[in-house]
């Protein structure tokens, strides 16, 4: 399962952040937020940039200490915070820079456990959810 | 909790800052950043500041849910002494720089004093920096924020002024990011006196409301609620140019500087045709929005601008007799790059016109640039003219048309569309008469930005509905009758208020009805972890109206001063379904009495009563007036004059 971008009518409104960091944090940060809007303004275009649960997964390979792991029940990719040392190899690894780092450890979309909250929260579907 | 309940002052002239925090008390008294920017210039300023000094307060405040998932909760407030109409004058806009400031901690931000030379603050959190801005004096908005924008992983929100600001127009507007405007009232004029180009800012310490879930789910609802209704497509489908076509159709189309109410033409320049020409490529929100009215649109080579607005349209477009789309983007997107006010700029220069229309201008005044209705060429120039001060036209025209006129003479002050100093907004009060009391006691001049009395047009069943819950009667759901004004235009004004210190987006709560004083306790309740009830919010949008106009009470405002344009008084317009299709002194004269006396406000003077101000715990104003005699001119404190 993943969030991905659907319509290509994202307007920018970055309300998916807020929620995404609430659902996930419990506080309304940009900064704990698993999805991330790119604003280019100057062309008119915006872009939600989440997780997309590659299959080869990069960060995955990148992780030297196996805190990252793919989660096959769910078939998402899923940080175990508890064994991430740190180290930023994941964040460097993703091609598509949705691999967060809070200071402590790596965070990044894990589905909101199949119910994702920036989903449900988009009034414009600029993101859908795939099972 | 983390309820971003800060004040961050910062003083350029002394290169110095300090925080003072918010009681959750003072967030009921005024629902937030409005209120609360209105207290501390009624606080901290004394009567007679010159709004172009150091000593003018500056204050940028986040609406009090910017940053979180309230629908439509992304827009702030700019709040100063206005250069060009000398009263407050509160600017509102969206962006997603409050939800940045919002997340960084702080509600307000008061800027004191001014830089020697070009400065830019920078915020990020509880880090806050006064920076050189000497590179980036000169430079257009697009300019700016690609100069800022250069640092490497730069995540900031920018605030700055084009070169309108810099060279103090009294039409220029304070830019966020590329297109959104705090437009009117010369704010950015202010920043530009205070050198200040540019305020940056990064919110990475985050919001956590006290009830957080409830807060959530109550967002949540809202979003659902306001989004029901069919009407509110509108503003994804045309922006807010979608009633373009139906305003012109009935004659209410401001056209030729207000000389008439409607043009054929005018349908080549509205909403639909934007979409139909593929000029509109892209829709755009203020942060957390959920209608999306604002607009991204190119020329046919390439010029971006992030409209047009309806008023955009009638300003720049009609207005200037120019029914060309591909020049009206140009003309927007020119605005965009000086940052200058469309609404105020679009009115200097169809004075202009009119002017030269009417033979009235010397040709001294037009060596350079001839301004000819219908001429975009000529516009275009203006714009630049005005925005660099260039020539004599331009100069003169960047005072407003109140000072042009005064300097002109030769009878230009009678379309000179102007009350207090600022250009009237493209509504054609002659046809709706709340909104001319409206626009009439505005503290900021005759525009639509303090209230939006739309429900008296009554055209949807909820309209028709609070219509009834106001005044008692169905009947009252016309705009062409006096009575039932005042009651009409209270409830909008303080509902307004409350909107625009809360964050929220006045199109939910005065434009689709469906946010409104309960649901927006319910929330603030929530974030707060007070019961809030929607007759104490209310209440805090009445203290605001009433402190505001405390604020020019104090300069020297009086009932006089709460009057409209001549044109919309002794120029009746032709071709509207209103058969008397104007606002006489004696009709406006009609609805100011009711309206004062809704208020408690002084007959003959409109200065609140000391009874009234008490009753609204506006204790500190009642001293103050007592103290500069304010009272004796109307001979005690009684509310009746």
């Amino acid at each position: 399962m993943r969030v991905k971008r659907a319509s290509g009518q994202c307007t920018g409104c970055q309300r998916c952040e807020a929620i995404c960091s609430f659902q996930n944090t419990g506080k309304i940060v940009k900064k704990n937020s698993r999805i991330r809007i790119k604003k280019a303004e100057t062309i008119g275009k915006f872009t939600p940039n989440v997780c997309i649960q590659c299959e080869n997964a990069k960060c995955l390979i990148a992780c030297t200490v196996g805190a990252i792991y793919r989660d096959d029940e769910m078939n998402i990719v899923r940080v175990n915070k508890d064994k991430c040392i740190g180290c930023r190899k994941c964040v460097e690894a993703c091609p598509l820079k949705v691999m967060m780092f809070n200071g402590e450890y790596a965070f990044k979309c894990e589905c909101c456990e199949g119910n994702p909250a920036c989903v449900n929260g988009c009034f414009i579907h600029a993101i859908e959810f795939e099972k | 909790m983390d309820l971003a309940n800060r004040i961050l002052h910062v003083d350029l002239s002394n290169n110095i800052n300090w925080i003072e925090e918010i009681s959750r008390e003072k967030y009921i008294k005024y629902a937030g950043s409005r209120g609360l920017a209105a207290e501390i210039l009624f606080r901290d300023m004394k009567k007679g500041i010159n709004p172009l000094s150091p000593e003018n307060l500056f204050i940028v405040g986040s609406g009090t849910f910017n940053g979180t998932m309230a629908p439509c909760s992304g827009r702030l407030n700019v709040v100063s002494k206005s250069p060009l109409t000398g009263g407050i004058f509160k600017s509102n806009v969206g962006s997603a720089w409050g939800a940045n400031f919002h997340q960084a901690g702080y509600t307000l931000l008061v800027v004191h004093g001014a830089s020697e030379k070009p400065s830019m603050i920078r915020i990020e959190d509880d880090k806050v920096n006064i920076e050189s801005a000497e590179h980036l004096w000169g430079k257009n908005i697009w300019e700016t924020n690609f100069a800022i924008e250069e640092q490497e992983d730069f995540d900031y929100e920018i605030m700055a002024i084009g070169p309108a600001g810099e060279n103090l127009v009294m039409s220029a507007a304070v830019m966020f990011s590329f297109y959104n405007a705090a437009a009117r009232g010369g704010l950015a004029a202010v920043m530009g006196a205070k050198n200040l180009k540019a305020i940056i800012v990064k919110g990475e310490k985050g919001i956590v409301p006290i009830k957080a879930q409830e807060f959530f789910k109550l967002s949540e609802a809202l979003r659902h609620k306001i989004l029901a209704p069919a009407s509110s497509k509108r503003y994804w489908n045309l922006g807010t140019a979608n009633s373009v076509s139906a305003v012109n159709a009935i004659g209410a189309f401001p056209v030729y500087n207000f000389q008439t109410g409607g043009h054929p033409d005018v349908d080549k320049i509205s909403g639909h045709e934007l979409v139909r020409t593929g000029a509109l490529k892209a829709r755009r929100s203020c942060y957390s929005c959920v209608f999306a009215c604002h607009r991204f649109s190119m020329t046919e080579d390439g010029k971006a601008t992030g409209g047009p607005e309806y008023e955009t349209i009638s300003a720049l477009g009609g207005g200037c007799g120019i029914f060309d789309l591909q020049e009206l983007l140009y003309l927007d997107h020119l605005c965009s790059l000086y940052g200058l006010d469309t609404i105020s700029s679009g009115a200097q220069i169809q004075w202009a016109m009119e002017s030269v229309q009417r033979g009235t201008l010397d040709p001294e005044w037009t060596e350079e640039i001839m301004p000819r209705f219908g001429d975009a060429e000529s516009a275009a120039k203006l714009l630049k003219a005005i925005a660099y001060r260039e020539g004599k036209l331009g100069n003169l025209l960047a005072d407003g048309i109140k000072k042009a006129s005064q300097v002109i003479g030769n009878d230009s002050s009678n379309w000179a569309v102007q009350a207090k100093g600022l250009e009237q907004s493209r509504v054609e009060v002659r046809c709706a008469y709340g909104y001319a009391l409206a626009f009439a006691v505005n503290h900021r001049g005759p525009d639509h930005l303090c209230s939006q009395p739309i429900a008296e047009m009554g055209s949807r069943e909820n309209q028709v509905v609070l219509i009834e819950k106001i005044t008692g009667d169905r009947k009252y759901a016309s705009p062409y009758q006096l009575e039932k004004r005042a009651e009409i235009v209270t409830w909008h004004e303080n509902v307004y208020a409350i909107t625009d210190s809360l964050g929220f987006c006045t199109f939910t709560s005065l434009s689709e009805y469906e946010n409104n004083p309960e649901t927006m306790a319910q929330i603030l309740s929530a974030y707060l972890g007070i019961d809030v009830s929607m007759e104490e919010l209310y209440t805090a949008g009445e203290r605001t109206i009433s402190l505001e106009r405390a604020f020019n009470v104090r300069e020297g405002f009086r009932r006089k001063d709460d009057t409209l344009p001549r044109r919309m008084m002794y120029e009746k317009l032709e071709g509207t379904p209103n058969p008397d299709a104007i606002i006489t002194p004696e009709k406006l004269n009609y609805m100011l009495d009711q309206y004062y006396t809704l208020r408690e406000w002084n007959l003959k003077t409109g200065i609140p009563s000391k009874e009234k101000l008490i009753k609204l715990e506006l204790d500190f104003v009642a001293d103050e007036f007592d103290v500069l005699g304010i009272y004796n001119e109307i001979g005690g404190t009684e509310s009746e004059g």
